[in-house]
C-alpha cells in the first residue's frame, strides 16, 4: 500500500467515526422536480424540468465540502450521494441533512458520477481510470451485503470521460453523453457499454435525468441548457429542451419514476396557445415559463398543460393597432410588467411553423412600460392570417420554443395584409337552424347555430381581393346529421385556385379543399357532418342546448380564399353571404324524403339554392318556396335566420324545445313591423334568461 | 296580428313542449285565463311562432349603413392609419378598443376613399382611433353616433 492510500483510508476512518449517525426520515414521495447539487460547499436545488426554473431547496447539508454522484432511490425515497468530506456515500432525507455511511471495501478515492437503481436497490457509481471502474453498493438494510462495495469492471475497460449518468426509468441499463457527446448505454450487471451516436451537443453534462416516459434529459454546465433526448431513437439527437442553472460544478438526480408535470400542486407554467405545429404543448417542446414577476401585460395565467388553439389563454401583452403589412411599417403595441428582453416571430409562410428567420422584434429590452413600435414584416409575407408568438424573458437570445425560468409568451392569430390594402370586416352573424325543413319543427332555432366571422381585403380600386371566412358551432340540437357550407352568390368557382385557398379546421390545417366542385357558383363546404366534430356528453342528448348541459368539446373553421380576378366591391355578395345546411349523404332526414343526402338544403329565408339542391323538394310539407321566394312557410317564416348583436356581446340562442318567441319575445313585433320596430330583440337585455342557453 | 296582446298580462303554462330538436313539431298550447290568480301570473310573455306571420320578402335581417367618407391626406404628412370599431371602452379619457369590432382597417391615401360599412342594429356608436405610422405613436380618437341620425361620417385629419 503506498503512502498516499495508508493517509488516505486512515482519513476516511477517522472522519467516519465523526459521521453523522442520526437518520432523518425520507422525502415523503418520488418528487416530480429534479434535484441539482452545486458548488464546492454542497447546496441543494430544485430544478423544474418543464421551465429550468429552479430554487434552492438547501445551502446547508451539514457538510463543508461538495457532494456529488447524486441518485434517487426509488425504493426508500432518500437522496444517496458521495460525501467529499467523508469519502464515502452519503444519504439525505427531508431535511437536507447529509448523512455518512460507511461503505465495505471503499475504493478509497473520490467520485461525481452515481446513482440508484430502479430494479435492485443499490448505489452505482463510477470512475474512468484502470484503478478504478463501475461499482455497485448495496442500500438494502436487510441484505447480507448492505454497504458492501462491488467492483463490476475496471475503469480501462469502461473508458468515458462522463461527469453524471442515470438509470432509465423501465429497462434497466444507465445511459450518459460524455464530452464530445456521445450517447451511451450501459449494462450496469457487465459494465458493457453500447454506443448509440453522437448527439449533436458537446460539454460536461453534469447532471442528467431521465422522466417515467422514457425521454433522458442532460444539463450542460457552461450555459445551463437542458437538452432532451429520445434514446431509442435509431439517431439520438440533443434537442433544446429548456434554458436552467449554469454552474462550474454540477451533480443532478431524479426519482426516474415520476412524470415531470406534477398537478398535484398548483400550476407554476406559462404556455402559448397556438396551434400545435408551433410548439405549443410540452410534448411538442413548447415554448414555455416559470412563474417571475416579469411578464406581459398586466396579468399571466398558469396551466399544468397547454391549451392549443381554439382554446385560448387570455392574453393581453401585445396590441396590433394596425394590421400587419407587408414591406411597410406597422405599429404594435406592448406592455411589459417587470422587464426583460421581448422577441417576437411571425408565421410569414404560414407553414404553420416559427423559423429562427421569421423575426419581427429581436431581444428588445423594455421594463414596466407600454410602448408603441413600429415594426416591418417582410414585402413577402403572405397576405391573410397567421400567427405571431411573443416572449418575454430575462434571457436574451431565446428561440420560439423550449422553457425559459420566467417571463412570458402569448400567441396572437393577427392579418397580414399588403399595402393599400383595406381590410372590411363584417358584423358577426349567428347563423341559426330549424332543421327539419320542409316540416316546420320545433322551431327552436337551435338545431344548428353557427356563429360566423368575415372580413374582405379591399385593393386600392375597391375590388375584393381576398375573404377570410371563419365560425365557430354554437349549438347542435339536431337529431339529424347536417352538413354546413355556404354560398357566394354570383362568385364564379373558376375566380378561384384551389390550391392557394387556406382551409383550418380548430387551428389545423386540412389538406382537402373545402371548394365544393360541380356548383354554378362558388361553394365552400365546411363539413358534411357537423356532429362528427364534437363530443356529446353521456347525460346530454345534444351539444349546447339543453340546460346544465356543458360541453368541452368544440368546432371551428377559418377558410382564406384568395380570387384570381378581384371582384368590383358592388357586385360582391354582402354578409351574411348564403350560408346553408344540407343533409349527409345516405342518412335519414326525415319522413318527406327518403335519404336526401345533399341535394337537401336549408337556406336563409329567399336565399337561392345552390345548383346542387334538388328544387323538387319545394312546396313539400310546410314549404312555400317558388322561384322568387325560398324557404318559407305559408306564414312566411324562416328555417334559418341570421342574427347579428355586433361585437359587444353573444347571442343566446334558445334551449332545446323552446318555441323562439318564448325565448324573444320582441321578435314578433319585429318581424310584424318588417324590421322597423324592436329592432334589437336579439340582445341578452331583450331575452327571457330561462329560456335560452347561458352556459 | 300583434300576437303578444293576447295575453301580456296573463298566466302562461307552457305545458309539455313535446317536441324535440329535428324530432318532432308539437307546439305548447298557449292558455289565456283572466280569472287566474295574482300569485299565479309570472312574467313569461305568450305567443308562439305558430301564430306569426311575416311578409314573404321579409328576411329577417336589420341593420344600418353607414357611408364613411376618409379624406386625402396631404402628400406631406406622415402614413396615417384609421381603425374604425364599435366595441370600446373609455376610463379617464384613455381608449380600450377591441380590435376584433373594427368594421375597417385601412390607410389615408392622397385620394378621398369612399366605404360603406354595415353595422348591426346594436352598433350605435363606433370610434375611428387614427395613427400617425412613426415610433412612440399617439393616437387621435373621433367618434360618430347613431343618435344623431347621420348616415355618413367624414373624416379628414389635415386640419
Amino acid at each position: 500500500m503506498s503512502k498516499f492510500r495508508y493517509y488516505n483510508h486512515v482519513f476516511f476512518f477517522v472522519a467516519l467515526l465523526y459521521c453523522q449517525t442520526s437518520s432523518a426520515s425520507p422525502f415523503a414521495s418520488c418528487p416530480s422536480k429534479a434535484f441539482l447539487m452545486q458548488q464546492a460547499v454542497a447546496q441543494l436545488y430544485g430544478v423544474n424540468l418543464v421551465t429550468g426554473e429552479y430554487s434552492l431547496l438547501s445551502s446547508d447539508l451539514g457538510t463543508n465540502d461538495k457532494i456529488n454522484a447524486v441518485g434517487f432511490n426509488f425504493h426508500d425515497n432518500y437522496i444517496y450521494g458521495w460525501g467529499y468530506e467523508w469519502g464515502s456515500i452519503v444519504r439525505i432525507g427531508h431535511d437536507y441533512q447529509a448523512e455518512a455511511l460507511t461503505l465495505v471495501d471503499n475504493p478509497g478515492i473520490n467520485f461525481f458520477v452515481g446513482d440508484v437503481a430502479l430494479s435492485e436497490n443499490a448505489y452505482y457509481f463510477y470512475k474512468k481510470g484502470e484503478n478504478y471502474g463501475l461499482y455497485k453498493a448495496s442500500l438494502d438494510e436487510q441484505a447480507a451485503d448492505y454497504l458492501k462495495t462491488i467492483k463490476i469492471t475496471d475503469g480501462s475497460t469502461l473508458n468515458m470521460t462522463i461527469f453524471d449518468f442515470a438509470f432509465h426509468p423501465s429497462n434497466e441499463y444507465l445511459y450518459t453523453v460524455d464530452k464530445n457527446g456521445q450517447l451511451f448505454r450501459i449494462d450496469p450487471s457487465s459494465g458493457s457499454k453500447s454506443t448509440l451516436g453522437n448527439v449533436g451537443q458537446s460539454g460536461t453534462f453534469g447532471a442528467v435525468y431521465f422522466d417515467v416516459d422514457g425521454k433522458f434529459y442532460i444539463s450542460r454546465n457552461s450555459d445551463g441548457y437542458i437538452f432532451i433526448i429520445d434514446v431509442d431513437a435509431i439517431n439520438p439527437t440533443a434537442e433544446f429542451f429548456a434554458y436552467g442553472p449554469s454552474a462550474s460544478q454540477n451533480d443532478g438526480a431524479r426519482c426516474a419514476v415520476a412524470p415531470v408535470i406534477d398537478d398535484s400542486v398548483p400550476a407554476t407554467t406559462d404556455y402559448g396557445d397556438a396551434p400545435d405545429s408551433f410548439g405549443t404543448t410540452l410534448f411538442s417542446n413548447g415554448a414555455r415559463h416559470g412563474s417571475s414577476d416579469n411578464y406581459l401585460g398586466s396579468s399571466i395565467s398558469f396551466e399544468h398543460t397547454a391549451k392549443v388553439y381554439p382554446s385560448v389563454d387570455q392574453d393581453d401583452g401585445l396590441v396590433f393597432l394596425t394590421p400587419l403589412i407587408a414591406g411597410i411599417d406597422s405599429l404594435l403595441q406592448v406592455q411589459a410588467t417587470g422587464s426583460g428582453y421581448l422577441n417576437v416571430w411571425g408565421d410569414w409562410n404560414r407553414d404553420g411553423i416559427f423559423s429562427s428567420n421569421e423575426k419581427l422584434i429581436s431581444d428588445r429590452y423594455i421594463s414596466d412600460a407600454t410602448e408603441v413600435f413600429l415594426v416591418e414584416s417582410p414585402f413577402g409575407a403572405l397576405s391573410g392570417f397567421t400567427w405571431v408568438r411573443a416572449r418575454l424573458s430575462s434571457i436574451a437570445g431565446i428561440v420560439s420554443y423550449g422553457g425559459v425560468s420566467d417571463g412570458e409568451v402569448e400567441d396572437y392569430r393577427v392579418l397580414v395584409t399588403n399595402p393599400g390594402n383595406s381590410q372590411i370586416q363584417d358584423t358577426p352573424f349567428y347563423i341559426a337552424f330549424e332543421d327539419r325543413w320542409p316540416e316546420k319543427g320545433d322551431y327552436d332555432m337551435n338545431d344548428v347555430v353557427i356563429e360566423q366571422n368575415s372580413s374582405i381585403l379591399l385593393t386600392e380600386n375597391f375590388e375584393v381581393k381576398q375573404i377570410e371566412y371563419s365560425g365557430e358551432l354554437k349549438a347542435l340540437g339536431a337529431a339529424y346529421h347536417s352538413g354546413f357550407a355556404i354560398q357566394f352568390d354570383n362568385v364564379l368557382p373558376a375566380n378561384v385556385d384551389p390550391t392557394l385557398v387556406r382551409f383550418e379546421i380548430n387551428g389545423v390545417l386540412q389538406d382537402i379543399s373545402p371548394i365544393e366542385d360541380g356548383t354554378e357558383f362558388l361553394v365552400i363546404n365546411i363539413t358534411n357532418d357537423l356532429e362528427s366534430h364534437i363530443t356529446l356528453t353521456q347525460t346530454c342528448e345534444y351539444y349546447k342546448t339543453e340546460s346544465n348541459c356543458i360541453n368541452s368539446s368544440f368546432m371551428n373553421f377559418s377558410v382564406t380564399v384568395p380570387f384570381i380576378v378581384p371582384i368590383a366591391i358592388d357586385i360582391f355578395p354582402e354578409a351574411p353571404y348564403n350560408p346553408f345546411i344540407f343533409g349527409q349523404p345516405d342518412m335519414y332526414h326525415g319522413d318527406s324524403f327518403f335519404h336526401p343526402g345533399r341535394s337537401l338544403e336549408i337556406h336563409l329565408k329567399n336565399k337561392m339554392p345552390t345548383s346542387k339542391a334538388d328544387l323538387t323538394m319545394f312546396g313539400v310539407a310546410d314549404d312555400r318556396s317558388n322561384a322568387n321566394t325560398t324557404y318559407q312557410t305559408s306564414n312566411g317564416l324562416p328555417w334559418a335566420l341570421a342574427v347579428n348583436p355586433g361585437s359587444s356581446e353573444e347571442w343566446k340562442h334558445p334551449k332545446e324545445r323552446v318555441d323562439f318567441l318564448q325565448a324573444y319575445p320582441q321578435f314578433s313585433e319585429f318581424v310584424e313591423s318588417n324590421g322597423n320596430q324592436s329592432s334589437t330583440w336579439f340582445s341578452q337585455i331583450n331575452s327571457v334568461p330561462n329560456k335560452t342557453y347561458n352556459f | 296580428m300583434n300576437i303578444l296582446y293576447q295575453n301580456t298580462l296573463s298566466a302562461i303554462l307552457t305545458l309539455f313542449l313535446v317536441s324535440c330538436g329535428g324530432e318532432g313539431d308539437a307546439k305548447s298550447n298557449v292558455s289565456s285565463d283572466s280569472d287566474v290568480a295574482p300569485t299565479m301570473v309570472v312574467d313569461i310573455p305568450i305567443g308562439t311562432t305558430d301564430d306569426l306571420v311575416s311578409n314573404t320578402t321579409f328576411e329577417f335581417t336589420n341593420g344600418f349603413e353607414l357611408n364613411l367618407i376618409l379624406s386625402a391626406l396631404d402628400s406631406s404628412a406622415v402614413s396615417h392609419f384609421v381603425n374604425i370599431c364599435s366595441d370600446y371602452t373609455e376610463v379617464e379619457k384613455v381608449y380600450t378598443i377591441n380590435y376584433d369590432s373594427c368594421r375597417l382597417r385601412t390607410s389615408f391615401t392622397a385620394t378621398k376613399q369612399n366605404f360603406t360599412l354595415s353595422l348591426s342594429a346594436a352598433e350605435t356608436e363606433l370610434i375611428a382611433q387614427v395613427w400617425p405610422i412613426e415610433n412612440n405613436a399617439t393616437p387621435i380618437n373621433l367618434f360618430w353616433s347613431r343618435t344623431d341620425n347621420l348616415d355618413a361620417w367624414e373624416i379628414d385629419i389635415n386640419n
